[in-house]
C-alpha cells in the first residue's frame, strides 16, 4: 500500500513536470495556427496560413539553410579538432598536459559578451563580417573545450591495448585510430555532435553581432528581427518559432538514446 | 628460421633505467618463458620484442634481421595480451581475420584460414559472436586464434592466463603447450607464475629488478639454482633458507644443531653461509634433528608440515601421512646430496 | 588509461614517467601531442584568450569608439560602482539566486522521482528534456506570449483564478518574475540530466542496507542520496550560476524585443562603445568572482 502510494505520487510529479515542459510549446503551436492578425485570439479558426507566410513570404527558408550550413560545418570542425586534441591528451603524457586541459576549460568559461566587442572589431577589420566562416570559427572555438573534455573521457575508456593489438596485426598508428578507435568512439561523437549542433542552432548573441545582413542571418537572429518586422503578429512569430525548433527536435529524438547514454557513461563519472 | 637474439638490451624511462643489459639467445622453435616477480621488467622486455616499446640501447634480432627500429607490423610476430585486447565491435571471425584483411588477402583464403584455426581451437560455433558474449576462456582462445591465423615467426604471450580461474588456467596451460608442439613456432611467454614457467617451457629466463638471474631448462634451474633468488623463486613450496656456518662435517646453525652436507666446498670452512633445502628433500629419520610441529596440512597425496627448527620456521613436504600433532616433536633430516649452499653476501651458490 | 601506463608506473619512478610518455608513445617524436593539440589551442586562443587579454588592456585606457587613448586607471570602472550600477548588480544577483534555487530544487526533485523505474519513463524523460532544445530566443518569445497582458494564457489563468489583473511585462517586478520563470523552464533539463546521472551511480547496496536498518524514504534521501551527490550538486550550481550571471539573450529579448522601454538588466545598458567595453569587463570579473 505504501509502495503504491509513493509510486502514484511519483507519476504525478513526473507527469506534471512533463506537462510543464511541453504545454507552453503546445500552446505556441496552437497559436501558430491562429490565422487572425493581431492580438485578439477569440476565434477558433485553425489554418496553416501563418506557416505559409513564414515559409514563402519571408526569408525563413534562407535562414534555415544558413543555419544548417554553419551548424554542420561547425560540428565537423569541432569534432575533428577535438578528436585530435583529445587523442593527444588521452594517449600521450607530456609536460603541460593538464595545464592545457584546465586552461581550455577556463577559457570556455568566459562570458560571450566579454569577447563580443573585440571579435566584432577583428571581424570588421578583416572584412569577415556577414560571412559563414567567421561564425564557424567562433562557434568552433567556443565549443572546443567542452567537446575536447567529453571526447577525452570517452577515449580514456577505450583501452590502449586495442590499439597495440592493431599495431601488431598490421595497422599504422593512424589506421588503428580509424579502424579500431573511431567505431568505439561513435556514441561519444554523436553526443558531442548533437550538443554542438543544438548550441549553434540556438545561439543568438554571437550570431546577431557578426552577421545581421538579411540573407546571412541565422534562424535565431531572423526570429528576433521578426518581432520588429512583423510587429505584433503573434501567429506568424509563433509559426516561425515552431519551425525553428523542428530540426534540433527531430535530431534530438532520433539520437537521444546516444546522448543520454553518452553523457552519463562518458563524462559524469 | 626464427631465432631471437637479445643482446645487452637496456631500457630507460626518462632517467630511470629499468632493464640493465639483458642478453638471451632463443633457438628456432623454442618455448621460452620470461618469469619473475611483478616489476622485474619481463613485460617491458616482451613489449620491446614486439616493438611497442623503444629500445634505449642494445640489439634485438628476429631471424637474421636487427629489428630495433622496425615497427610491430613488420616484425612478423603475433601477440596475445593479458586482457586479450579483442576488438569489441567486431565478431570473433572478424577479429581473427583482421590482420589478413589488412594484408589484402583474398576473401576465400581468409575464410579458409579462419575456419581452420577456429576448428582447431573449438571456436567454430562462436564465429559470429561478439567478444562481450564470450566467457574468459573463450576470449582467451579467440585471442590465440587471432595470433595463430597470422602464422608468424614468433609468438609473444603476455601473462595470458592471469585473468582465468585456477581450473581453467591448468586446462589452458596444457592447450598452449599442445599448440606449441603442433605448430613448432618460436614462443616467448611472460608469466609471474613459476609453475606455468616450469610446466610449459623449454627454457626459462628468470628476471629480477631488470636483470637476468639465470637462464636454463626448468629442471636445471630446479636442481642447480645459481643464486638465492632463483633458488627461492623456482619450486613450490619455496626452498627453506637457514643461516649458519660451514664446518668440515656439516652446517652449524646453532650450538647443538649440525645439518648434514655432502661435502664442504673448497676453501669455505668456517665461513658464514646460507643453507638451502627444499621442503620435499627432508626425510623422517630418528638420527635427524628435532623439530617442533607447528601446522600439519594434508593435501591427500602429500603432507605439508611447518616445523620450528632452532627457532626458525621450516616447511617440509612428505609423501607419507604424518601422525604428528602440533606441539609434538619429530626428527627430520635433509638429504645431503640435495642441499645447496649460498654465499651470505652475494647470494651466489657455493660449488 | 590502458594497463600499459600502469605497467610503466610500476616499473619506473613516477617523476620520470612524466618526462617520457609510456609504451607506444615512445615510438614517436615527442612533439606529436603538441601538434595534435595545435588546432584546438589555436582556435580557442585566438577567439577567447587573446580578446580577453585585449579587453583587460582596453578597460584601463580611455577610449573614443575604436581608438585607444591613454592610461585611465580605474576611470572606466567608475560608473559601475554608482547607484545605478549597484541597482543593476542587485537585480542580477536576485535573478541568479532565485533561478539557482528554483532550478536546483526542481531538478533535484525530478531526479529523485525519475530514478525509480516507472513505466513509460523513457518517453517522459525525453519530454522533460525538450526545453533544453529550445533556444533562448524562442524561450523569450514564448514566455512573452504566455505572459502577454491581453491574450497570454498565464495571465488569463491568474486573472480568472485569483482575480488579479496583472501585466507582468510592464513593470519591474513582473519582468523579473517572468525572466526567472522562463530561465528556470529553460535550464532545468541540463541540471536534471547531471543530477540524475549522479544519483544513478550510487550503488544500490547502500539503499538496501538502509532499508534493512529501518530508514524511511526521507531518511534515505537525506543520509544517502544527498551526501553522495553533494559534489555533483556543487558543480551544477557553479555551472548554472556562471551561466546565469553571463546570460544576455534571454533577458534582452524578453524585456525588449522592440516593445519594452523598461530595461532593468544592466547588461542591456549599452552606451557608447567605450562604456560597453568597461561594462563587459567588469561583469565578467564579477562572474568570475562569484564563481569562487
Amino acid at each position: 500500500m505504501f509502495r503504491d502510494r509513493v509510486a502514484l505520487w511519483m507519476y504525478v510529479v513526473v507527469g506534471l513536470a512533463s506537462l510543464v515542459a511541453i504545454l507552453p510549446l503546445a500552446w505556441l503551436f496552437v497559436l501558430s495556427l491562429d490565422p487572425t492578425q493581431g492580438v485578439a485570439s477569440t476565434s477558433t479558426e485553425l489554418s496553416l496560413r501563418n506557416y505559409a507566410a513564414v515559409v514563402f513570404d519571408s526569408f525563413m527558408g534562407r535562414y534555415l539553410v544558413n543555419t544548417t550550413i554553419v551548424a554542420v560545418l561547425t560540428v565537423i570542425c569541432t569534432l575533428i579538432s577535438a578528436c585530435l586534441g583529445a587523442y593527444a591528451a588521452s594517449r600521450f603524457r607530456f609536460p603541460g598536459r593538464e595545464t592545457v586541459m584546465v586552461g581550455l576549460l577556463i577559457a570556455s568559461m568566459t562570458p560571450v559578451i566579454a569577447v563580443l566587442v573585440p571579435l566584432y572589431a577583428y571581424a570588421a577589420k578583416l572584412q569577415m563580417l556577414n560571412t559563414y566562416h567567421v561564425r564557424i570559427i567562433v562557434f568552433t572555438a567556443w565549443q572546443l573545450p567542452g567537446t575536447l573534455w567529453l571526447i577525452r573521457a570517452f577515449l580514456d575508456a577505450i583501452p590502449i591495448e586495442l590499439e597495440e593489438a592493431a599495431l601488431v596485426d598490421g595497422c599504422s598508428r593512424f589506421g588503428a585510430f580509424v579502424k579500431i578507435v573511431l567505431p568505439l568512439l561513435r556514441p561519444g561523437l554523436i553526443a558531442a555532435g548533437l550538443i554542438v549542433f543544438v548550441y549553434v542552432w540556438n545561439e543568438f548573441i554571437i550570431a546577431v553581432s557578426l552577421a545581421s545582413k538579411q540573407d546571412m542571418r541565422l534562424v535565431s537572429v531572423g526570429l528576433y528581427f521578426y518581432l520588429s518586422d512583423f510587429g505584433v503578429e503573434w501567429g506568424k512569430i509563433a509559426a516561425g518559432a515552431i519551425i525553428s525548433i523542428l530540426p534540433p527536435a527531430i535530431l534530438f529524438f532520433l539520437l537521444q538514446r546516444h546522448l543520454i547514454h553518452g553523457l552519463s557513461a562518458g563524462a559524469v563519472k | 628460421m626464427a631465432t631471437v637474439e637479445i643482446r645487452d638490451v637496456r631500457k630507460a624511462f626518462g632517467v630511470t633505467e629499468v632493464i640493465h643489459g639483458v642478453s638471451v639467445d632463443i633457438q628456432d622453435g623454442e618455448f621460452v618463458t620470461l618469469v619473475g616477480p611483478s616489476g622485474c621488467g619481463k613485460s617491458t622486455l616482451l613489449r620491446m620484442l614486439a616493438g611497442l616499446e623503444s629500445i634505449t640501447s642494445g640489439e634485438i634480432r628476429i631471424g637474421p634481421r636487427v629489428v630495433n627500429n622496425v615497427p610491430p607490423k613488420e616484425r612478423d610476430i603475433a601477440m596475445v595480451f593479458q586482457n586479450y585486447a579483442l576488438y569489441p565491435h567486431m565478431t570473433v571471425a572478424d577479429n581473427m581475420a583482421f590482420s589478413l584483411k589488412l594484408r589484402r588477402a583474398p576473401q576465400a583464403e581468409i575464410a579458409k584460414k579462419v575456419n581452420r584455426v577456429a576448428a582447431s581451437l573449438g571456436l567454430t560455433k562462436l564465429l559470429d559472436r561478439y567478444p562481450r558474449q564470450l566467457s574468459g576462456g573463450q576470449r582467451q582462445r579467440v585471442a590465440m586464434g587471432r595470433a595463430i591465423v597470422r602464422n608468424p615467426q614468433v609468438f609473444l604471450f603476455d601473462e595470458p592466463l592471469s585473468n582465468l580461474d585456477a581450473k581453467l588456467r591448468v586446462q589452458m596451460r596444457t592447450e598452449i603447450k599442445e599448440l606449441h608442439q603442433r605448430l613448432a613456432t618460436t614462443t616467448i611467454y611472460v608469466t609471474h607464475d613459476q609453475i606455468e614457467a616450469m610446466t610449459m617451457a623449454d627454457k626459462i629466463v628468470v628476471m629480477h629488478d631488470g636483470i637476468v638471474e639465470q637462464i636454463g631448462a626448468p629442471l636445471d634451474l630446479y636442481d642447480h639454482p645459481d643464486n638465492l633468488f632463483v633458488a627461492g623463486f623456482i619450486g613450490s613450496p619455496a626452498m627453506n633458507f637457514l643461516h649458519g656456518t660451514i664446518e668440515s662435517s656439516g652446517f652449524r646453525i646453532s650450538d647443538d644443531t649440525l645439518l648434514p652436507i655432502s661435502s664442504a666446498p673448497p676453501g669455505t670452512e668456517g665461513r658464514k653461509a646460507i643453507y638451502g633445502v627444499r621442503p620435499e628433500h627432508f626425510e623422517l629419520s630418528s638420527g635427524g634433528v628435532p623439530a617442533t610441529v607447528v601446522v600439519v596440512e594434508p593435501t591427500g597425496s602429500e603432507t605439508q608440515v611447518v616445523v620450528r627448527l632452532c627457532g626458525k620456521e621450516v616447511v617440509c613436504l612428505f609423501r607419507e601421512r604424518i601422525a604428528a600433532r602440533p606441539g609434538e616433536t619429530i626428527y627430520i633430516s635433509p638429504l645431503p646430496h640435495l642441499i645447496h649452499l649460498f654465499d651470505e653476501k652475494s647470494g651466489r651458490r657455493l660449488q | 588509461m590502458g594497463s600499459g601506463a600502469q605497467r610503466m608506473i610500476s616499473l619506473a619512478n613516477p617523476r620520470a614517467a612524466v618526462a617520457c610518455g609510456p609504451s607506444l608513445r615512445n615510438l614517436l617524436a615527442g612533439i606529436q601531442p603538441y601538434l595534435l593539440l595545435l588546432p584546438a589551442i589555436g582556435f580557442v586562443f585566438s577567439i577567447t584568450i587573446y580578446p580577453i587579454a585585449n579587453l583587460f588592456y582596453i578597460a584601463f585606457h580611455s577610449t573614443n569608439y575604436f581608438e585607444i587613448g591613454d592610461w585611465n586607471g580605474g576611470g572606466n570602472f567608475a560608473p559601475l560602482f554608482s547607484a545605478s550600477g549597484a541597482k543593476s548588480f542587485l537585480a542580477s544577483s536576485t535573478f541568479v539566486f532565485a533561478s539557482d534555487v528554483l532550478t536546483l530544487s526542481l531538478a533535484l526533485l525530478l531526479a529523485v522521482t525519475m530514478e525509480a523505474p516507472l513505466r513509460g519513463r523513457g518517453l517522459l524523460r525525453t519530454l522533460i528534456m525538450v526545453p533544453w532544445l529550445v533556444s533562448q530566443v524562442v524561450t523569450a518569445l514564448l514566455w512573452q506570449a504566455l505572459l502577454d497582458a491581453n491574450f497570454g494564457p498565464l495571465t488569463h489563468f491568474v486573472q480568472s483564478v485569483f482575480g488579479w489583473t496583472v501585466a507582468p511585462l510592464s513593470d519591474e517586478t513582473g519582468a523579473m518574475v517572468a525572466m526567472i520563470l522562463a530561465n528556470v523552464w529553460r535550464s532545468y533539463p541540463f541540471a536534471l540530466v547531471l543530477i540524475l546521472a549522479a544519483i544513478q551511480s550510487i550503488p544500490s547496496e547502500l539503499y538496501e542496507a538502509a532499508r534493512i536498518d529501518g530508514a524511511s524514504r526521507w531518511a534515505e534521501f537525506r543520509c544517502i542520496t544527498l551526501p553522495m551527490i553533494a559534489r555533483t550538486i556543487a558543480v551544477v550550481l557553479i555551472l548554472l550560476t556562471f551561466e546565469y550571471f553571463t546570460l544576455v539573450t534571454l533577458p534582452f529579448i524578453l524585456t525588449s524585443g522592440g516593445r519594452m522601454r523598461q530595461r532593468m538588466y544592466y547588461r542591456s545598458a549599452f552606451g557608447g562603445k567605450h562604456s560597453r567595453t568597461t561594462i563587459l569587463d567588469t561583469q565578467q570579473r564579477r562572474a568570475w568572482l562569484c564563481s569562487y
